[in-house]
């Protein structure tokens, strides 16, 4: 089925259309909503909102762009939301709150590759990971950040900064980036 | 929106490892999303089972099933049928058509305190020599006579010819009789009546000779008048309505509203475009009759309201709908639909779908029981079955739904005047309405109040109860 005809059969609210467009996206977007949620269970649950608020207002794709992209748009909203919802995520988004906190090597995985990048990203504090999604994976600008997490852009950059620079700590203790000449490097695909 | 372009090798990275990187949902998530999609929605089927469920009970009150005269004694019968008439539609029509149990006479009512059916025999019969035919005299004799408070279907003979007592009857042509219709006794027919009567105690029923149905005395039940009524009413509305600001997150929501330089922003309405739309409202009600003058009424209402939008379609962003502050986390919403100046102007469609228990008073201003001028007014605790509604954001930014702010318990106040008339065995009443949602139809944490109104005419059947 092409793009077109998916979009107007989940226009016409038609239920085969709707499981081939989840089919053809949930698997990546998933791994969307697992980067920013606690575990599966709640990736899962953003998924399903996300979806949902998907198919009940794709009437309004203006197909500025591509499907993909904004089908990304409202998950990576509905994941924010998601978290919004819990009290503590707003403190989390606190720079002062979550320069605190520290990665030992017991913490890193030891699987290779993407899923290993994933869940060192998992293994950032929720105001990190979040921004740092954003940010790196998403391309938001921190003005963009700063407006979905309610923080100051100035917030988002030095969360960024931080974010990234723990991420990189891990990275290279796992080996998957390496130190030369006081700059990172990145290691080819293993 | 505002890309970051530069990207060092680091973020391409990353970017590279999560797209790289698919998780597959469980089933369970689907089977979830497939159900909130196309889980048929419940309330139509509610209401309409609410609705016909109110009117079999109504038709069922209105409509007394009919009780059958029939003679249950089919040898005398059958020698009267054969030659007894029957009277329908001003038509003399031999009664052999209506033979053993086919009923000769069907009353809609139930009982009577007693029940005289009449026939004409010939007395004897004399030659016209004129004509040179023979010509009958005919006398009226009683047929059948039930004791006091027999329903009608227990008749269980044939019994004949008593003197009637001397009391008021009223003569009605059996085939037209309607238990509803008022009984005027005048004198002349009291006198025909009671002529006839007098006839009857030298006249014995001869089964051997023809005879011919005459009439049929009937003096129905008194019963004690209900002080009950039954009451089905429609109304179609017009709904509509107000906005405000107000509580506590006022200040957080002017100082936002502020912010967009326009002019009298402090006033919400001032920002929005809407206009009203079609509704209803449907609803069984009992009322109970307290005096001459007042009544109370309590039942069971449905209504549909709904009110159009004007908003511009966008690209999605979020839409801030509740204040935040110490403790309160901010609610913001995913919205495709600007207040001003987007992509594409469109018209947003907000709905509800109510039901009520309205308790209310009645008072009659003036007029009698067939005509009358009536006000009314009612309190509703109200439940929404239903709250499909775009939130203006705090900014007044943007249009989007959330629907944890939404309010599922309401109260609304109503208010009506209208005329009642006697007609067709019902009450009709028809007249202007007005109902009021009392609290928002969204919870404290959204700033901006809203009150639903629907102007609407009502139309309404009631019974008294039997």
């Amino acid at each position: 089925m092409t793009e077109e005809a998916l979009i107007n059969g989940c226009l016409r609210n038609e239920p085969q259309a709707q499981q081939e467009l989840y089919l053809r996206y949930s698997p990546k977007l998933l791994s969307v909503c697992y980067r920013y949620a606690k575990n599966r269970e709640d990736a899962e649950d953003m998924l399903q909102d996300g979806f949902i608020k998907i198919f009940t207002q794709i009437h309004q794709f203006q197909h500025l762009g591509a499907l993909e992209g904004w089908i990304r748009r409202i998950i990576v909203h509905s994941c924010i939301n998601h978290l919004k919802k819990n009290k503590k995520f707003s403190d989390s988004v606190d720079i002062h709150h979550a320069a605190g906190k520290y990665i030992t090597d017991d913490n890193i995985p030891s699987i290779l590759q993407a899923k290993q990048v994933i869940d060192c990203i998992r293994l950032l504090p929720l105001g990190y990971k979040t921004v740092l999604n954003l940010y790196a994976i998403e391309g938001y600008a921190h003005k963009e950040i700063a407006a979905i997490l309610d923080i100051q852009e100035s917030t988002s950059r030095s969360q960024y900064t931080r974010a990234k620079a723990m991420l990189e700590d891990i990275l290279l203790k796992k080996n998957l980036i390496v130190k030369h000449s006081g700059k990172n490097l990145i290691l080819a695909a293993q | 929106m505002e890309r970051n372009d530069y990207r060092d090798g680091f973020e391409s990275f990353l970017q590279e490892k999560a797209d790289e990187y698919n998780l597959y949902p469980s089933e369970s998530v689907w089977t979830a999303i497939q159900q909130k999609l196309h889980t048929p929605k419940k309330w139509p089927y509610f209401v309409v089972t609410l609705v016909f469920l109110g009117l079999g009970i109504f038709t069922s009150i209105v409509e007394p099933s009919n009780n059958q005269l029939a003679f249950r004694s089919p040898q005398a019968l059958k020698k009267l049928s054969e030659t007894v008439y029957y009277k329908r539609n001003s038509t003399i029509l031999p009664a052999s058509n209506f033979v053993a149990k086919t009923p000769i006479i069907t009353l809609k009512s139930k009982k009577y305190t007693s029940q005289e059916l009449i026939v004409k025999q010939p007395s004897e019969t004399v030659t016209n020599s004129s004509t040179n035919t023979q010509e009958s005299k005919w006398n009226n004799i009683t047929a059948i006579k039930l004791n006091d408070n027999h329903s009608i279907t227990e008749i269980a003979d044939f019994s004949v010819v008593e003197p009637l007592p001397t009391r008021k009857m009223e003569t009605i042509d059996a085939t037209t009789f309607n238990e509803d219709e008022e009984i005027s006794q005048s004198n002349s027919e009291v006198a025909t009546t009671q002529n006839s009567m007098d006839s009857l105690e030298e006249n014995k029923l001869d089964l051997n000779k023809p005879a011919m149905l005459s009439s049929v005395l009937i003096q129905p039940h008194q019963s004690k008048k209900s002080k009950i009524n039954w009451q089905i009413y429609v109304s179609p509305t017009v709904s509509y309505r107000n906005l405000s600001g107000s509580g506590t997150s006022t200040s957080s929501f002017m100082t936002q509203s502020l912010t967009l330089g326009s002019t009298n922003l402090n006033n919400v309405n001032n920002v929005v475009n809407h206009k009203p739309a079609l509704g209803m409202e449907l609803g069984a009600a009992l009322v109970f009759n307290l005096t001459n003058k007042f009544r109370f009424r309590t039942g069971l209402q449905f209504n549909y309201n709904q009110y159009d939008i004007q908003a511009y379609n966008f690209t999605p962003e979020l839409a801030p709908l509740s204040a935040g502050g110490l403790g309160h986390t901010e609610i913001k919403a995913i919205s495709v639909h600007r207040n001003n100046n987007g992509i594409s102007q469109t018209w947003l469609q907000n709905l509800h779908a109510m039901l009520a228990i309205p308790i209310g008073i009645e008072y009659t201003i003036l007029g009698n029981q067939y005509l009358s001028l009536n006000i009314a007014s009612s309190i509703q605790p109200t439940y929404i079955l239903k709250h499909e509604a775009y939130m203006l954001s705090t900014n007044l930014n943007n249009y989007a739904k959330e629907n944890s702010l939404n309010r599922n318990f309401n109260l609304n106040a109503s208010s009506e005047v209208f005329i009642s008339m006697q007609k067709a065995g019902f009450k009709w009443s028809f007249g202007p309405q007005f109902r009021y949602q009392l609290l928002s139809s969204y919870k404290k944490e959204y700033p901006i109040v809203e009150h639903l109104k629907d102007f609407g005419f009502k139309i309404g059947m009631s019974k008294t109860l039997q």
